[in-house]
């Protein structure tokens, strides 16, 4: 009997002091979603029609590419979450994917970690690219601001539209160098051939050469209708003809082809069903209790929102938070002055557009240089901004300039308490926006492209 | 004589003489237990937790007054923002005070929970510079 009542008095005094603040989190997360407006985030139903299936062929088909060895998808895996695992993007030129990718020796590097491509239809989206050099000025009129000015031609959807345009004008990205030969191990009549667009658009600069190349790009993918067309080139003109059956053959441009592109990414690449927006929808058990903390976190005392707020956790404007010098830098010699070379604001420099949330935890590496490896030294970085600025790097120069050291945002210069478990509860929580993966991913990556050149460009 | 008789009668006759010695040590035993030990243990098996609770607390609290402090520096919307987040923070004292009311319906004294506030404030003070370079660098 003494082992009886010894053991409901233990018993009774555990549960009493096993009582988790857990339980307090969906009360506190109540506040949370009530005072941030929060809501599941609206997405496209996944739909193939004629449109999407253009652009799948499209984002997959390395016939786009100067050099025949590259598409869209090469640098955009699903299973990176839409990015490459790579700290910086490895163009055309290079072989293998994500991570086994490789660049052979003399070959133009990008100095910029690929951005993943998750929601970016989502009109929340103003700005595209980590300096945002495509904006939208006004997306109900569809006017954009871009690196083609007044040259960038109308009837572009969304910014997302607009941002396909560009890689495929990028020398280190998909136009390749005058010079170039495409690989002999392609099939048939892709084997060894020069790159014609490059060789074209040596001479040119600015928005003149862009739109030359794009234009070329345009002939090969179509041919010339007084000329014999490449099966492919038939292929792209039927599809063409689904997907925009008002338009005539020679109505077709690049406009077309961006507006398919981004229409294939919206729909293939939104984040579906997250176990966030599950419990926005009103599930409790969709998210854990550690997650539970950690977004009481990361509205709360980690101040993360102030930054990486609305539906797609960022407000795509433009922060400095003392990431350290990696890699070639976009503007040489490892310096990367961001947001500056497109406003020339001094106030601009190393400024760059704060990075979307939704699936982060499937794109490391993490910061416009990849220079963060993991989720938790990227929010390191946004605790102590300023610890770089005492290090020296590699060379034995000062890791940060004085000019660095200034740009970084008075934001994350206020103390913020995080311990390391909380740190943790952080990461739980961006977890819970991870997408749980296309179910249908045969619906999304094709099995082969009109060109018969490998799907994403994988060079056998 | 039959008047002591009846006193002694009388006395054997209290309620009190009928109840059982065995019954009054146990009663005894249980309002000690009740009045001290039952509070020495729930604030044994909590007061960990509610230190961890006071310590959130008062960083929430001391967050809260630096942005106050510090608002007139931002934009009106980063500042606003900032305010926002402080002050859905400072729900982390919502767990203290509802530990600290749990607790003092359990017979815990307050003076032994403004022991622990105290300590709180304290350690959090000295503990929050370390906090951030306690995070592993690799």
């Amino acid at each position: 009997m003494k082992q009886v009542f010894a053991a409901a008095f233990l018993s009774l005094v555990a549960g009493q002091a096993s009582a988790e603040p857990a339980e307090f989190y969906d009360q506190f997360l109540g506040h949370v979603i009530r005072a941030y407006d929060l809501k599941p985030l609206p997405t496209k139903p996944f739909e193939a029609t004629a449109k999407y299936k253009l652009g799948q062929m499209l984002f997959f088909d390395p016939i786009l590419s100067g050099n025949r060895d590259i598409s869209c998808g090469t640098c955009h895996l699903l299973d990176r979450g839409t990015s490459d695992g790579l700290d910086f993007s490895i163009g055309t030129g290079g072989s293998g994917l994500g991570e086994r990718r490789t660049l052979p020796d003399g070959r133009p590097q990008q100095p910029r970690n690929a951005l993943d491509l998750s929601n970016r239809d989502n009109n929340w989206v103003k700005a595209m690219f980590w300096d945002g050099r495509v904006e939208a000025l006004d997306p109900i009129k569809k006017t954009f601001r871009s690196p083609l000015g007044d040259e960038l031609p109308s009837g572009l959807e969304n910014t997302m539209a607009v941002q396909a345009l560009f890689p495929l004008a990028q020398e280190d990205e998909m136009l390749g160098l005058p010079g170039d030969r495409s690989p002999s191990s392609l099939p048939g009549p892709h084997a060894d051939q020069e790159n014609e667009i490059a060789r074209a658009t040596a001479h040119l600069h600015g928005a003149t050469k862009i739109q030359q190349a794009l234009d070329l790009v345009m002939t090969r993918l179509l041919g010339d209708e007084d000329q014999s067309l490449q099966p492919w080139q038939r292929d792209y003109r039927k599809l063409f003809h689904d997907a925009y059956p008002h338009l005539s053959a020679q109505a077709y441009s690049i406009v077309e082809v961006a507006n398919a592109l981004a229409h294939f990414e919206e729909v293939a690449f939104a984040t579906r069903a997250t176990p966030w927006d599950r419990y926005l929808a009103g599930d409790p058990s969709a998210i854990a209790p550690t997650a539970k903390r950690g977004a009481f976190l990361f509205f709360g005392k980690g101040r993360c929102v102030v930054c990486h707020s609305g539906p797609l956790f960022s407000d795509f404007r433009y922060h400095s938070i003392g990431v350290k010098p990696h890699g070639p830098g976009y503007d040489g010699d490892g310096e990367d002055l961001g947001r500056y070379r497109v406003t020339g604001l001094d106030a601009d420099k190393y400024r760059f557009r704060t990075p979307p949330l939704r699936n982060v935890t499937r794109t490391a590496p993490y910061f416009h240089n990849g220079s963060a490896k993991t989720l938790e030294e990227a929010i390191r970085q946004h605790l102590d901004p300023l610890y770089y600025a005492d290090k020296y790097d590699e060379t034995g120069g000062h890791a940060m300039t004085l000019a660095q050291i200034d740009s970084v945002s008075p934001i994350l210069i206020l103390k913020t308490t995080l311990h390391p478990e909380d740190v943790a509860a952080i990461i739980e929580f961006l977890s819970a926006l991870e997408d749980a993966g296309p179910k249908n991913v045969r619906e999304i990556v094709p099995t082969s492209v009109p060109s018969s050149l490998p799907v994403q460009g994988e060079i056998p | 004589m039959a008047d002591q008789q009846k006193v002694t009668r009388n006395r054997e006759n209290l309620w009190i003489r009928k109840v059982p010695a065995w019954l009054i040590a146990l009663l005894l035993s249980a309002y000690l237990a009740m009045e001290y030990v039952w509070p020495w243990v729930v604030l044994e098996q909590r007061e960990s937790d509610y230190l961890k609770a006071a310590m959130l607390c008062h960083e929430a609290l001391s967050n809260l007054e630096e942005i106050q402090g510090a608002a007139g520096q931002f934009d009106p919307p980063t500042a606003q923002a900032l305010l926002k987040s402080a002050m859905i923070g400072s729900l982390d004292c919502y767990e203290r005070r509802s530990l600290r009311s749990y607790l003092l319906a359990q017979g815990v004294n307050p003076n032994h929970l403004d022991v622990i506030d105290t300590a709180a404030a304290l350690s959090s003070q000295t503990a929050l510079p370390s906090v951030v370079e306690g995070l592993i660098r690799k």
